[in-house]
C-alpha cells in the first residue's frame, strides 16, 4: 500500500486499525503546520513540542471518534491543536492583565527553514489565508485574530475593544462564514 | 440561566465556539445544546471549517526532529502495556524545560564572549570601518536584489500551486524554487548584517560584545549587544526575532549587582530587525547577565518566563 497517496480520512481509518505507518504519514503531512500553529501562539519551543505531542497522540488514541461526514480531517485536527493550544495560553495568562498591541503583528512574520517544495505551497497558503483575511472588514478581522491567535474569550474582546458583547459575536460569526466561503476553494488540500 | 434548549440565545455564540472563544459556562451550554440541534450542528461545521482555515495562516516553524520518535515511544508505552492509555510524561521538551538554569542565576551570562568570537566580531568592525562609505550603497544594492529574488520566489511558487500534481514535473521548479529562496535568504541576512555593521561604526567607540541567542535552530533568532566605551550605555541589536504577540512587546532584562533589572521594552520590524539603546546604571562590566523575555505592552518589574533570548558565551 503506498500510503502517501492514501486521504486524510483512509490513513485515520488505518490508525483505528492501530497501523502505526498510517500515523507516520499524518504526522510527516502535518506536524509542521501543528507545531507552527503553536509556536506563533505560545513562543516557546518546549511548550509547542508538548502540545505537537499531545495532538498527535490524541489522533492515535481517539481516531474512532472522528465521523467521517462531520467535519473535515484537518477541521478536527486543527480544532484539536487550537484547542489545545489555548489551554496552555491561558494557563500561562491566568491572573496576568493582557493588552492588545496590534493584532496585524499576526500576520506579519518570516517563514523559518523548511524544505523548498513545502516551502513554495505553505508560502503560497500562507498568501491566500492573509489576503482572504486581510479582505474581510476589519472590526471582523480583529475580533477573530484577538480570539484565534491571542486566546481571548468573546467576553475579554467586548471589554478590550468597548464594545457590546452582541457585537462581537455577530462580528465572529460574519467574519468566519466570510473566510470559510472564500478559502473553500483554493487552499491545498481537498479538505478544505 | 439559559435553557440549553434556546436556540436563539445559543446559536450566536456558535462562532466563539468554534474559535474557542468561549467562557467554560457558555461552552457547557453550547454542547449540550449541540447534541439535541442539527441546524446548529451544520453551522458548527461551516464555522469550524473557517476557523481551521486560520492555521495556515502563520509562517512554518519545524518541530525538533527526534519529535517523531518520542511520541513513538509513548506509543510502544502504550501498546506493549508498560504504561497505560494516560498521557506519559512529556520526555525531552518538558524535561529540558523543567531544568532550564534561570537567567539571571547562569553563569553563562557573564558579559563578554569567548575570545574567538570576540575578536572575530571587532575585526569585522574594523573592516567595515574601512568599507563604512560604502556601506549605504552597497546595502541599497542587496535590497534590490532581494526584492528582485523574492519577487521570483513569489512568481515560481504561484505556478507551483496552480500545476498538476505531476512530481516529475514539479521537481524542476521546486528545485529552482529552493535556488531562488536560498539566494534571497543569503542576501536578506546579507542586508541585515550590513546594516548592524553600519550603525556600529558611526557610532562612536564601542567594546565588549555579547552574544544573544533564541535557540540552537539555524533559524533561530540572534543579537549582540555592544557596550559603550563609557560604560553607562550599550546597543542591542537583534535579528530573526518574530513579532511579539498580541498584546505583548518584548523587554530587555540586565542583571546588576544581584538586581535583576528591567530595561528598555522594543518591538521588531518585518525582517525580526531591531536595534535597542539601553542606559547602565553604572559601569558595564559590573553586569553579569541578560536576556530578552516577552512581556505585556507597557512592560513589567520583572521578567516573565517567556525568554526569547538570553545571553550566551556561545
Amino acid at each position: 500500500m503506498e500510503y502517501i497517496e492514501l486521504t486524510d480520512e483512509a490513513l485515520l481509518a488505518q490508525i483505528v486499525d492501530r497501523d502505526r505507518l498510517a500515523l507516520e504519514c499524518l504526522y510527516q503531512r502535518y506536524s509542521t503546520r501543528v507545531f507552527s500553529l503553536s509556536y506563533r501562539m505560545l513562543l516557546d519551543q518546549g511548550a509547542c513540542e508538548e502540545v505537537t505531542q499531545d495532538v498527535f497522540l490524541n489522533v492515535w488514541r481517539r481516531a474512532a471518534s472522528y465521523k467521517q461526514g462531520r467535519g473535515k480531517f484537518t477541521t478536527w485536527l486543527f480544532g484539536i491543536a487550537h484547542h489545545r493550544t489555548i489551554d496552555e495560553l491561558r494557563k500561562r495568562t491566568r491572573g496576568k492583565q493582557r493588552s492588545v498591541e496590534n493584532v496585524d503583528d499576526h500576520l506579519n512574520l518570516q517563514s523559518a527553514d523548511i524544505l523548498p517544495a513545502d516551502a513554495a505551497v505553505a508560502n503560497s497558503e500562507y498568501a491566500i489565508v492573509r489576503k482572504a483575511l486581510l479582505e474581510l472588514p476589519e472590526a471582523q478581522r480583529i475580533v477573530i485574530e484577538m480570539s484565534y491567535f491571542g486566546g481571548f474569550t468573546q467576553a475579554e474582546i467586548s471589554d478590550k475593544l468597548d464594545q457590546p458583547l452582541g457585537t462581537v459575536k455577530t462580528r465572529m460569526r460574519l467574519g468566519l462564514k466570510k473566510l470559510r466561503a472564500a478559502l473553500a476553494s483554493t487552499l491545498r488540500t481537498p479538505e478544505l | 440561566m439559559i435553557d440549553p434548549r434556546n436556540h436563539e440565545a445559543i446559536s450566536p455564540d456558535l462562532a466563539g465556539y468554534a474559535l474557542d472563544a468561549l467562557d467554560d459556562d457558555v461552552r457547557a451550554l453550547v454542547e449540550a445544546h449541540l447534541e439535541g440541534c442539527e441546524d446548529c450542528a451544520a453551522e458548527l461545521e461551516e464555522l469550524l471549517e473557517g476557523a481551521a482555515a486560520l492555521a495556515f495562516a502563520v509562517p512554518l516553524v519545524i518541530p525538533p526532529a527526534d519529535l517523531q520518535d518520542r511520541i513513538s515511544a509513548i506509543i510502544d508505552g502504550s501498546v506493549e502495556g508498560t504504561t497505560s492509555d494516560q498521557p506519559t510524561p512529556f520526555t525531552t521538551a518538558t524535561t529540558d524545560r523543567n531544568r532550564r538554569i534561570p537567567w539571571y542565576a547562569s553563569p553563562r551570562l557573564a558579559w563578554g564572549v569567548s575570545s574567538a568570537l570576540a575578536a572575530a566580531f571587532i575585526g569585522v568592525i574594523a573592516v567595515a570601518g574601512v568599507v563604512g562609505t560604502r556601506l549605504n550603497d552597497r546595502v541599497d544594492e542587496l535590497s534590490a536584489q532581494v526584492s528582485d529574488q523574492e519577487q521570483s520566489v513569489n512568481a515560481v511558487s504561484a505556478s507551483i500551486t496552480t500545476m498538476e500534481r505531476d512530481v516529475a514535473v514539479a521537481q524542476v521548479e521546486f528545485q529552482q524554487v529552493s535556488q531562488l529562496q536560498q539566494s534571497a535568504d543569503t542576501l536578506s541576512q546579507q542586508v541585515n548584517d550590513l546594516r548592524w555593521l553600519q550603525y556600529v561604526t558611526s557610532a562612536g567607540s564601542w567594546s565588549m560584545p555579547s552574544f544573544f541567542s533564541g535557540g540552537e535552530q539555524p533559524q533561530a533568532p540572534q543579537g549582540v549587544l555592544i557596550a559603550h566605551a563609557s560604560g553607562n550605555k550599550a546597543i542591542l541589536m537583534i535579528n530573526g526575532l518574530a513579532p511579539a504577540p498580541v498584546g505583548s512587546i518584548y523587554q530587555v532584562w540586565l542583571t546588576y549587582e544581584g538586581h535583576v533589572i528591567p530595561g528598555s521594552t522594543f518591538t521588531v520590524d518585518q525582517n525580526g530587525y531591531a536595534v535597542v539603546n539601553l542606559d547602565l546604571l553604572g559601569d558595564a562590566t559590573e553586569y553579569i547577565g541578560a536576556s530578552v523575555t516577552v512581556e505585556p505592552v507597557g512592560g513589567s518589574q520583572t521578567p516573565s518566563e517567556f525568554i526569547v533570548l538570553i545571553g550566551s558565551d556561545q
